[in-house]
């Protein structure tokens, strides 16, 4: 390691390599709170051959890595490894070039997802993929998560706005995929990179897709007596064969939580809204919106509100988003989860939730991509109870279950991270988890980028539903 | 030896068995003559279609064309709009040649409506990848990989796919340039505009053709504005003014009986380039998807052709005309590939995309 260190000191300034306790702090956590590991250092390289040359020196040395943006992740993709080194991608956050002919850019991975949009926006362009953190999180953990959001049903998610990739793979060859083109020629590679969470090396460039943005919106607020009518509903507007933007639904907790604070004007007697939204040329969202109209009278909505122009729009939406960080705050600790199910099972799973919810004695709110049927219930825990997390985990294991039964997936757009290695094996088979380690070794011999993420293995033991985790047992990651 | 397995599972028995195993798909190509060829036909059923959830899954074997009228009896069509349906194709075929059509403009290609696959890799192992339901983010997105793979990687078995309502208005319109730069012009103009099109073509010869859908009594409005924005006139007097055009459109009118039809990606500023290359060449030519992909007949030599694309620095890829379908010109993914190659089929049971023995047959 002694070595390792002193070769990084050749590569970086004292500046950009964190060694002392103080400056490494920061980095011993993402977004997912509960678990925390202490690197042996961090590095911030500026340029592609820092990072290669990192990468070169990892892979000699055997050192595992973790690439990390702004450490937004939610299932605890950018942890770090303990005694492992974090390689910082923030200063690498330029926009190479913006061609708004061919509606691409070409980004470094630092760039924060919103700036591509900023940037975009005199052509008229934008940047599609819209998750929640969009304002801080960067494109390149976006692209290694396969990053969501609210539009996903009609604009897909990451994977589809990323035509090409300029890799530095964890031995440090550099290799191109794709290409600037919306089409491709031979397999998809860049598909099978978007959302390897960090495990096929770093992504130095990338080509992204941008979009002319919509000329017009419309958006529809539908207030429900329950959340099980505003499943219903979903499938009632689907049916119809009109293809919405978004469909978003929150639940009386989170409505009122949201309401507490942005004010957003929500309906205070809802227990659950639907929110829909239409975009598109003015006459194409004004003939959908009329047919939309026909569809919700029939869903026994109590209330139905148009936002009325660009400001009441923007409040809904301002309620919407802000309705995770608000339902944080109703409580000392909360871990989300977002399972999929299929959607005309939305009134089922959330029926079920519910029961889980009262037989647990826990609080779940919950705020969801409905149109896609990505659940996200919050599950709210006091941490200083002893068995506080425990619960909590038991919880959200069960509710990934119930997806997982219901015909869905473990994860719709947070990836599976540290949080939901032991949930694999219920989704795949022996058989195709293998595969998933072949490929990972082909491109990772020795298996040491983001180690311990996505692929369950010896390296990285199952987290276990009760108690501890066992890297917290033999004392290698704590929890807050 | 010719087999036709009834079952996944006999199926599974004969890529273990094989040391060179090839599908038997539509595109009529030429064979290593050592390899097993097999037909999937049998393996042609509808999984499950739910419609409410958008989502289908088929067997492998199944046509196209089958899956289409499945869907289109219940307003949804394939987004990504596969072209050669008529001829037969198969839903297996079609993601191992990574097919989309003219259509795919408006929401997107082959890979961003794959959402699970079942395979068999060269190892001989059944491999469920991916999921059924329209959003997922677990495990690597093989289902991705498989599009454009050519079989390299495994035999696909089952696919499943996003699926959409069908709108149920649609109008094509032709504007005519009296240059190719001018209908360039046109071409860029739109694409980069607020207009929602469904597909955006240019002929070699200066023709925009297009396609709108969108619900009914609206369009009228959006051909004005569209009109307006280019300040030009549909012309309501060519045989391409006519909704059945797509998406055979990608087989080019006229196109000789002999030579390979090319897939080449490319982007709306590529194309003028491209264009430029190929002017003198008389290969017929059509740019599609708004100018992301070029569609290329030629007669002469393959490697002739390989050449001028790796020139452009574009890739393509041989789609018919009694080839092996392999990648030409610039072949830049190829170290990638190679490693995944060793993952899936280590022993080459599935030949090699851009083995020089492959290009050998061309």
């Amino acid at each position: 390691m002694s070595d390792f260190i002193a070769q990084l000191r050749e590569i970086y300034p004292s500046e950009r390599l964190y060694e002392d306790d103080a400056r490494i702090t920061p980095y011993v956590s993402d977004g997912l709170t509960v678990f925390r590991a202490k690197p042996a250092a961090v590095v911030m390289p500026v340029c592609n051959d820092e990072v290669v040359k990192t990468l070169a020196l990892c892979h000699a040395h055997d050192i595992p890595f973790v690439a990390r943006g702004s450490g937004t992740s939610l299932s605890g993709g950018s942890m770090p490894i303990e005694e492992g080194l974090v390689i910082s991608l923030n200063q690498l956050n330029q926009i190479l070039e913006l061609d708004p002919d061919n509606r691409t850019a070409r980004v470094q991975p630092g760039v924060i997802n919103t700036g591509i949009s900023v940037a975009a926006a005199s052509h008229g362009l934008y940047f599609a993929p819209d998750p929640s953190s969009q304002t801080v999180c960067t494109i390149g953990g976006n692209l290694a998560f396969n990053s969501g959001g609210a539009h996903c049903l009609k604009y897909g998610m990451t994977s589809n706005h990323i035509l090409g990739i300029k890799v530095a793979l964890p031995d440090g060859e550099v290799v191109e995929l794709g290409n600037d083109s919306l089409e491709n020629t031979g397999p998809d590679c860049v598909g099978l990179f978007v959302g390897s969470e960090g495990l096929m090396g770093i992504a130095l460039e990338i080509q992204v897709r941008l979009l002319p943005k919509p000329e017009s919106y419309r958006t529809i607020l539908a207030s429900y007596d329950s959340l099980e009518t505003a499943g219903d509903a979903v499938a009632t507007v689907v049916a119809s064969g009109i293809l919405p933007g978004a469909m978003e639904i929150m639940d009386a907790l989170a409505i009122e939580a949201a309401e507490a604070a942005v004010s957003a004007g929500y309906p205070d007697d809802a227990a659950a809204l639907l929110l829909v939204e239409l975009d598109g040329e003015a006459a194409a969202v004004e003939a959908e919106f009329a047919a939309l109209t026909s569809a919700i009278e029939t869903t026994g909505a109590k209330e139905v509100r148009a936002a009325q122009d660009e400001n009441e729009r923007m409040l809904i939406w301002k309620g919407r988003k802000s309705a995770f960080s608000a339902v944080g705050r109703l409580s000392p600790d909360y871990i989300v989860q977002d399972g999929v199910v299929p959607r005309s099972k939305l009134g089922e799973a959330l029926k079920a939730i519910s029961e889980l919810s009262a037989d647990a004695g826990l609080r779940v709110a919950n705020v969801f991509h409905a149109g896609d049927g990505n659940l996200h219930p919050l599950i709210l825990f006091d941490a200083k109870q002893p068995d506080g997390l425990e619960k909590a985990e038991a919880l959200a294991g069960k509710i990934l279950r119930l997806c997982l039964r219901l015909g869905g997936s473990i994860t719709g757009e947070h990836g599976v991270g540290v949080e939901k290695l032991k949930y694999m094996p219920d989704m795949f088979s022996d058989t195709d988890l293998e595969a998933f380690r072949r490929i990972r070794r082909s491109i990772d011999t020795k298996e040491i980028s983001n180690r311990g993420k996505m692929l369950p293995g010896k390296e990285a033991p199952a987290l276990s539903d009760l108690g501890p985790h066992p890297l917290e047992k033999a004392g290698i990651i704590s929890r807050m | 030896m010719d087999s036709n397995p009834q079952s996944i599972d006999a199926l599974v028995s004969l890529v273990k068995n094989a040391s060179s195993i090839k599908v038997r798909g539509s595109e009529n190509t030429s064979t290593q003559s050592s390899a097993n060829v097999i037909s999937l036909s049998a393996l042609n059923r509808i999984k499950e279609y739910l419609p409410d959830e958008y989502t289908i899954s088929v067997e492998a074997g199944m046509a196209t064309s089958e899956v289409q009228s499945t869907l289109a009896a219940k307003g949804q069509y394939l987004p990504f709009d596969p072209p050669f349906a008529s001829e037969g194709t198969t839903i297996g075929a079609t993601i191992a040649r990574g097919l989309s059509g003219p259509e795919s403009f408006r929401y997107g290609i082959l890979r961003d409506f794959i959402l699970g696959v079942t395979f068999i890799d060269g190892h001989g192992n059944l491999i469920r990848a991916g999921g059924k339901v329209v959003k997922n983010a677990a495990g690597f997105d093989i289902p991705k990989l498989m599009s454009g793979s050519c079989g390299s990687f495994g035999i696909i078995a089952e696919a499943s796919f996003k699926v959409f309502p069908v709108a149920p208005e649609t109008r094509t319109l032709v504007f005519n340039y009296s240059h190719f730069d001018k209908g360039h012009e046109a071409l860029v103009k739109l694409g980069k505009s607020p207009f929602t099109l469904d597909a955006l073509d240019l002929s070699s010869e200066g023709s925009l053709v297009i396609k709108l859908a969108g619900q009914p009594g609206s369009t009228d409005e959006r051909i004005s504005a569209i009109e307006s924005f280019l300040e030009s006139r549909a012309d309501a007097n060519t045989e391409e003014n006519n909704d059945s055009i797509w998406p055979e459109t990608v087989q080019l009118h006229n196109r000789p009986a002999t030579g390979t039809l090319l897939k080449v990606p490319t982007n709306p500023s590529s194309v003028m380039a491209l264009e430029s290359a190929l002017t003198g060449s008389n290969a017929p030519r059509r740019y599609s998807i708004g100018g992301y992909v070029a569609w290329v007949h030629w007669s002469e030599s393959v490697e002739a052709v390989s050449s001028l694309l790796a020139k452009l620095n574009l890739s393509g890829q041989v789609v018919s005309g009694g080839a092996p379908a392999i990648i030409i010109g610039d072949t830049g993914q190829r170290p990638f590939y190679n490693r995944i190659k060793s993952a899936l089929d280590p022993d080459g049971k599935f030949g090699d995309l851009y083995a020089p023995t492959a290009s050998a047959h061309l």
